[in-house]
C-alpha cells in the first residue's frame, strides 16, 4: 500500500496519506510503527486521524432503509408469471405418464391397442385403394388420347385418299357409302369418347373427391371444343 | 433453480440490492426499479446462477444497472442539502431517537449529517465502493470479487474514497484540541 518515502521522519502530508490504510491495518509492520509514532507526537494528523475515525462511525450509523414488501411481491408475480420453460416440458411429459397411468386395466389397455391396429390397418387399405385409382386414372387417360390420335390419323388418311380419287358416277355411290362409314364411326368415336370422359371423371372424383379438378375440366373441354 | 429456491433467495439479499442501489442512486423509486430489474434478470439468468457467486452476481448487475441509471441521467448533483428529501428523513429519524446531546456530540452529529451529502460528491465508483465496504460491510476479497478486480486495486480504491471523503468533510470538522 502507502509506503513513505523517508521511513525515519515521514512528513504530515506523507503521514496522513497514509491514514486509511494505517487505520485498517494494511501498512508492513515498520510503517505502522514511524506512522504511529509520529501521530502520537503530532496534534495536526492526532486530529486527522480522529476526523477519519469519526467519517467511519458515520458511515456505519448512517440509516438503512428497508426495501417496501411490494418489490418482493412484484418479483414473485413476475417469477411466477415467468416459469421455467424446462419445467413446462416437465409438465407436458408428467401430463402424459398420468394419462398412461389410467391404462391400467388389462382389457382396456387390450382394446386400445385392438383400435390402434386396426386404426393403421384401415388407413393402410385407403392408401393402397387410393393408389389403385390413381393408376387406373392414368391408364384410361392414355388410352383415350391414343384412341383420338387413332381416328384422327384415319379421317386424315381417308379425306387424302378421297382427294386423289377420280370422282366418277361409278365411284360417286361408293364414295357415299365411305362418307357415310366415316360419318358413323366418328359419330361411334364421339360416343365413344364421352364415355371415356365419363369414366375419367368418376375415377378422378373417386381419387380427389373433387370432380372439378384442373386436368379433368381441361381434357374435357378440349373435348366439347372439337 | 425452482421458483422456491428462487424466491428464498430473493428474500434473503433484496434488502442488500436496495440498499446499494438506494445509496448509489439516493432515490427511492429508482432504487425500487433496479432492485427488481436486478432480480428479474437474475430468474432469466438463473443456470448462470451459483450459490457461492449468487451475492457478487446481484451486487455486479446492481451496480451495473445503477451506473447505466446515471450515465443515462447525468447524474451530477452538487454538495447541497435538501434535495434529497429520503435520505434526510432517514437520517433524522435514525438520529431522533438519541436523547439532547452535549456540545462535542453535537459536532460529531452535524459531521454525521454532512456524510450522506459527501457520499453524492463522489465518483459512482468510489461511492460503491464505500457503500460494500463501510454500510455493507463487505469485505475487500468480497468486493474484489465483485468488481472482477484484484483485491489490491479494491483497496487502493476505498483508501481514495476514504481520502476524497475525509477532504469534503474537513471544512465541517473542528479541532477541538
Amino acid at each position: 500500500m502507502n509506503q513513505l518515502t523517508s521511513p525515519h521522519n515521514p512528513t504530515c502530508t506523507e503521514v496522513q496519506d497514509t491514514l486509511e490504510a494505517y487505520l485498517d491495518n494494511e501498512l508492513d509492520t515498520d510503517t505502522h510503527a514511524t506512522v504511529a509514532a509520529h501521530i502520537s507526537s503530532c496534534s495536526t494528523c492526532h486530529n486527522e486521524v480522529r476526523l477519519v475515525q469519526a467519517i467511519s462511525e458515520a458511515l456505519h450509523e448512517l440509516p438503512r432503509p428497508e426495501p417496501p414488501p411490494k418489490i418482493f411481491n412484484e418479483i414473485s408475480d413476475y417469477v411466477h408469471a415467468h416459469p421455467d420453460s424446462n419445467k413446462k416440458w416437465m409438465n407436458r411429459i408428467s401430463q402424459l405418464f398420468t394419462v398412461s397411468a389410467y391404462l391400467t386395466s388389462p382389457l382396456v389397455r387390450a382394446g386400445a391397442l385392438v383400435c390402434l391396429v386396426g386404426v393403421v390397418l384401415f388407413g393402410t387399405y385407403q392408401y393402397q385403394q387410393s393408389l389403385k385409382v390413381q393408376q387406373a386414372s392414368r391408364d384410361l387417360a392414355y388410352a383415350l388420347s391414343t384412341l383420338n390420335y387413332a381416328v384422327g390419323r384415319t379421317g386424315m388418311v381417308v379425306n387424302e385418299k378421297l382427294s386423289d380419287t377420280r370422282i366418277d358416277r361409278t365411284s360417286r355411290r361408293s364414295f357415299v357409302r365411305i362418307e357415310a362409314a366415316s360419318r358413323r364411326a366418328s359419330k361411334q368415336k364421339r360416343n365413344i369418347s364421352s364415355a371415356l370422359y365419363r369414366s375419367l371423371g368418376s375415377l378422378n372424383r373417386l381419387s380427389q373427391n373433387d370432380p372439378d379438378t384442373e386436368p379433368y375440366q381441361r381434357s374435357r373441354n378440349k373435348e366439347e371444343n372439337r | 433453480m425452482t421458483e422456491d429456491k428462487f424466491l428464498e433467495l430473493v428474500h434473503e439479499h433484496k434488502t442488500q440490492i436496495y440498499r446499494h442501489a438506494f445509496y448509489l442512486l439516493r432515490n427511492r423509486e429508482d432504487a425500487e426499479d433496479i432492485t427488481q430489474e436486478t432480480f428479474i434478470k437474475a430468474w432469466e439468468n438463473r443456470a448462470k446462477l451459483r450459490p457461492k457467486t449468487v451475492r457478487s452476481w446481484l451486487l455486479k448487475c446492481a451496480q451495473n444497472l445503477c451506473f447505466n441509471l446515471l450515465k443515462r441521467h447525468k447524474f451530477q448533483e452538487p454538495l447541497t442539502e435538501g434535495d434529497d428529501a429520503e435520505l434526510e428523513t432517514l437520517l433524522h429519524k435514525h438520529t431522533s431517537r438519541s436523547n439532547p446531546l452535549p456540545d462535542e456530540i453535537v459536532i460529531e452529529q452535524e459531521l454525521k449529517d454532512s456524510v450522506h451529502c459527501a457520499i453524492r460528491k463522489l465518483p459512482p465508483e468510489m461511492r460503491s465502493v464505500i457503500i460494500m465496504r463501510e454500510l455493507e460491510g463487505m469485505s475487500f476479497k468480497e468486493i474484489a470479487e465483485v468488481l472482477e478486480q484484484p483485491e489490491g486495486t479494491v483497496k487502493s480504491t476505498v483508501f481514495r474514497a476514504r481520502k476524497k471523503l475525509r477532504e469534503l468533510l474537513r471544512p465541517y470538522w473542528r479541532n477541538d484540541e
